[in-house]
């Protein structure tokens, strides 16, 4: 449940980058690492932003996939958890991860006022 | 001559920026159509009355910002305040009943003359584990969640005044057990220790990365208990050493005793 309050910073920030202007769409990315439930933070969402610049604002979200290189073969390959127990081409247990932990706002997309 | 450049076309939105006079005929680009001429004015196509002259459109602004930014601004505060009196803060991390407190207990007892320790425990309720700790005359503060399942910077910042930290050289945090929130939140703290226990199983690297990414050490407690639990080393350590190579794994028993002088060594020496 920590959505909860990962939800609420997401608010902040984005109305925050917003200065006043109405939100109408948060880009999220989130490493397939981050332990984040895509529905629970839409549920909480909904909930926390009424009232706010960023309700009715649609989530969208940008999964950022982990990649593992094994050091036996070199063997390159991008993953989602469960880990995998070993190198999928050699069984190599000697796998490196990197990337996948990414966890902010990229962009929002608000009501830019345009004179003549 | 107006123009609209539509600069990100997706299902649900179209960003659009218009450059020029809304009472001209105006063009379109964009990836999927190309270039459009329209004969119509954009006020006109608006349906704008005579006296309107604004229009919402929408724009896209970058952020690239943590979504957790102000928590890792208190997770700042704090470190600062720990740095400013010298003390060593560490975030303990494990599931419900891996052996956290039985951990501080363990490591307190073994800390040599001059280097004290005090406590923040946090827990969904209940001060079980604070009165644990303040009956061996540590020092503790209780944070009680209230259902929320991880400790935050802010909570850490509201229990640092409560502590005699002029007096201690080490703070451990026991987070809530739970190996997936605390995760994602700093607090400030130096050290990250995950306590995994041979009952949990050998996976747990696998299934929680999140968690064991974020661990600068890693204790296994319960060890003396590895046969009755067939927990495999090797399995376990090699999932944690595809996330971190280079993160030490120590086996302790906090029943036995078995590994502790170990990891109270490695710890005085990466304070």
């Amino acid at each position: 449940m920590h959505e909860l309050a990962i939800t609420e910073s997401v608010i902040k920030v984005a109305v925050g980058a917003a200065a006043g202007r109405r939100i109408h769409a948060i880009h999220l990315a989130i490493g397939v690492l981050s332990s984040i439930v895509d529905d629970s933070v839409q549920f909480y969402f909904d909930i926390l932003s009424r009232d706010s610049l960023a309700a009715g604002a649609t989530l969208h979200f940008r999964r950022i996939p982990a990649s593992a290189q094994c050091q036996t073969c070199g063997h390159q390959c991008s993953i989602e958890p469960p880990l995998p127990p070993a190198c999928p081409a050699c069984a190599s247990v000697a796998l490196r991860i990197s990337g996948g932990m990414e966890f902010h706002v990229e962009s929002i997309d608000v009501e830019d006022d345009v004179g003549s | 001559m107006v123009t609209i450049e539509h600069y990100n076309v997706s299902d649900a939105q179209l960003l659009s920026r218009v450059i020029g006079d809304i009472d001209a005929p105006y063009q379109t680009f964009d990836r999927q159509h190309g270039l459009g001429i329209h004969t119509r004015s954009l006020a006109d196509y608006w349906n704008l009355s005579g006296n309107e002259r604004t229009v919402s459109i929408m724009k896209k602004v970058d952020v690239i910002q943590a979504i957790l930014s102000d928590n890792n601004a208190v997770a700042e505060e704090n470190r600062k305040v720990l740095d400013g009196v010298g003390v060593f803060g560490i975030n303990v991390m494990a599931s419900p009943g891996a052996g956290k407190t039985s951990m501080i207990l363990e490591t307190f007892t073994r800390l040599p003359e001059g280097t004290k320790l005090c406590v923040v425990e946090g827990d969904l309720a209940s001060s079980l584990d604070a009165e644990l700790i303040a009956n061996k005359g540590i020092p503790v503060v209780q944070i009680n969640t209230g259902g929320g399942c991880h400790l935050d910077a802010s909570m850490i910042r509201n229990a640092l005044p409560r502590l005699p930290l002029d007096e201690i050289q080490i703070l451990m945090v026991e987070n809530v057990g739970n190996l997936v929130c605390p995760a994602n939140f700093l607090l400030g703290t130096h050290l990250n220790v995950v306590v995994a226990s041979t009952p949990e199983g050998h996976d747990k690297p696998f299934k929680y990365p999140g968690m064991f990414n974020a661990a600068d050490v890693v204790l296994i407690n319960k060890f003396d208990l590895s046969e009755v639990f067939d927990f495999d080393l090797e399995y376990f350590s090699s999932g944690v050493r595809m996330l971190k190579p280079d993160v030490p794994i120590i086996p302790i028993s906090c029943r036995t005793g078995a590994g502790l002088d170990e990891w109270v060594e490695w710890l005085l020496e990466n304070r």
